[in-house]
């Protein structure tokens, strides 16, 4: 503290609002400046005339006016606060009450479980995703099968699953599933009925009409009807996470959750306009590697 | 668990009564005002106790007229009661207190200006009764109490010449005890325009002082 600062503060020193370290920095000053130590004199004597004036006293009467207006207001508070924790008592100790509650907490319980069991759910079915791209990935690295591994594995897996074999052993270019159900579709409809009598016996023994009609069997149609219908899920459950992740901004993540979309093959043309939506997302953050990436899954499409 | 937990709370509460002040001193002013908006009126009363002199004393000092000051001081309180539930805590109870006084003191100031009597003491100084007048029980010996009333009379009598703003400071700082911060809170101010209005009032008294020696 310099000698004009301690000038300055002469106030706060008399009226006692200077910390013990300021303080003993003033009155290091005063002791060396007379003149700072005159003006703290002149304004202590004041201080000390002032406080020979008596403390004027608020007269009783006024004090037992507003004693008596605060009684009557403080009892107002007191019945507006019982009546509010009065309200509140009742409302709780309610039969009806207890039981909106106990249905409330069972509903939030239920809902928990729900949730829950959706997330185990998620967790199950990427698992399974999982397998099956690797499995793909295995079949798509094995040689050439012999024709007696092929009718091996016919044995052994389902009839839709054969068919796709054996347009691989005819050279024939493999369409994806649900084109080649439509096609199934429009056969059964489409297909010329064969004339034919039949001998009269045990109905087992007839022919069905998919037999009659070289088609597959009701129950191998139906499982690849599941197959299908199980891949579209699956593709549309990874292209729904892989969104989420692009649009909270883990570009990574979302471009591995496409790529293995893309594995799964279906559905195309959801996946062209996601891609693009995240080529959009990539950029806006400067992610040209990620661009690049997004780019070159979406040629994969193609 | 929470349910049963809100039943027993409530029925405590409602039970034990809300009150109590039981050991007043250690009671802050803040707290006893929360206490009278709970529905404690005792509390209302420590707090009359402890400021009721002090506003008084405030108006008593900024106008010199005792019918005045009594009058402010019950408006004051009468304000502080029906206020006590839209209390929030933002500044202590003392500046909330010296607010309500504070605006009072301005309103009374343009109500007489507006009628056409003087806005301060500053006219009227010489009218003043001495304080020790006004206060009960003054038993100073006969020379003492006449130099003490001269004294009086010419602290009053600077004091009443001082601007407004200047005499709300000082009366605030040297007669009620407020720290500077907390009347520059009153005011509205910065603290150092606090400072230097106190410095300019002391230098007034100061000068009116001077000759008197006891």
């Amino acid at each position: 503290m310099t000698q004009e600062e301690a000038k300055t503060r002469i106030i706060d020193y008399v009226y006692g609002e200077m910390s013990e370290l300021e303080i003993k920095e003033f009155e290091t000053i005063m002791n060396s400046y007379p003149e700072i130590a005159r003006e703290v004199d002149i304004l202590r004597k004041i201080r000390s005339a002032i406080n020979t004036l008596p403390a004027p006293e608020l007269p009783q009467r006024i004090k037992s006016r507003l004693m008596v207006n605060a009684v009557k207001r403080a009892e107002l508070h007191k019945k507006r606060r019982e009546g509010l924790l009065t309200w509140l008592e009742k409302l709780f100790l309610s039969p009806a009450f207890a039981s909106a509650m106990v249905i409330v907490v069972a509903l939030g319980v239920g809902v928990h479980i729900i949730m829950l069991d959706h997330r185990l759910g998620d967790i199950e079915r990427y698992d399974r995703i999982e397998k099956k791209i690797a499995v793909q990935d295995k079949s798509d690295a094995q040689p050439e099968q012999t024709p007696l591994s092929v009718e091996a594995e016919k044995t052994m897996i389902p009839p839709a699953q054969s068919q796709k074999l054996e347009a691989k052993q005819k050279k024939v270019p493999m369409k994806p599933q649900l084109e080649r159900k439509v096609e199934e579709d429009t056969a059964v409809v489409s297909a010329p009925k064969k004339k034919t009598s039949y001998p009269v016996g045990k109905a087992e023994s007839y022919p069905t009409l998919e037999m009659e009609s070289g088609l597959p069997s009701a129950s191998a149609r139906s499982t690849a009807d599941n197959i299908a219908r199980e891949e579209k899920q699956d593709a549309m459950y990874l292209i729904r996470h892989a969104r989420t992740a692009v649009k909270m901004g883990d570009l990574q993540g979302g471009l591995n959750l496409y790529r293995k979309a893309i594995a799964l093959g279906l559905p195309s043309q959801q996946l062209r306009i996601v891609l693009k939506e995240a080529i959009d997302v990539a950029k806006s953050l400067g992610r040209k590697d990620i661009v690049d990436e997004f780019i070159k899954q979406l040629d994969n499409i193609k | 668990m929470i349910y049963v937990l809100v039943i027993f709370i409530a029925i405590f509460i409602k039970r034990k009564g809300f009150s109590s002040v039981s050991n007043s001193g250690t009671i802050t002013d803040d707290q006893l005002y929360r206490l009278f908006a709970e529905g404690d009126a005792k509390a209302f009363g420590i707090l009359l106790d402890r400021y009721g002199n002090k506003v008084f004393g405030y108006f008593f000092h900024y106008f010199g007229d005792n019918e005045i000051a009594e009058d402010l001081t019950q408006e004051t309180f009468l304000r502080v009661i029906t206020a006590a539930t839209d209390f929030r805590g933002d500044c202590s109870f003392a500046t909330f207190l010296f607010r309500i006084a504070r605006n009072l003191c301005i309103d009374t100031v343009r109500a007489r200006a507006s009628r056409g009597v003087t806005s301060s003491l500053e006219d009227q100084v010489d009218d003043v009764r001495p304080l020790s007048e006004v206060i009960k029980g003054n038993s100073l010996e006969p020379d003492r109490k006449a130099f003490s009333d001269e004294l009086q009379k010419a602290i009053e009598n600077a004091l009443g010449h001082l601007p407004d703003e200047q005499r709300e400071v000082f009366i605030l700082r040297e007669i009620e005890g407020l720290r500077f911060r907390e009347i520059a809170d009153i005011l509205g101010v910065n603290e150092n325009t606090v400072k230097s209005r106190m410095n300019y009032a002391l230098i007034s008294l100061r000068k009116a002082l001077m000759g008197f020696r006891p």
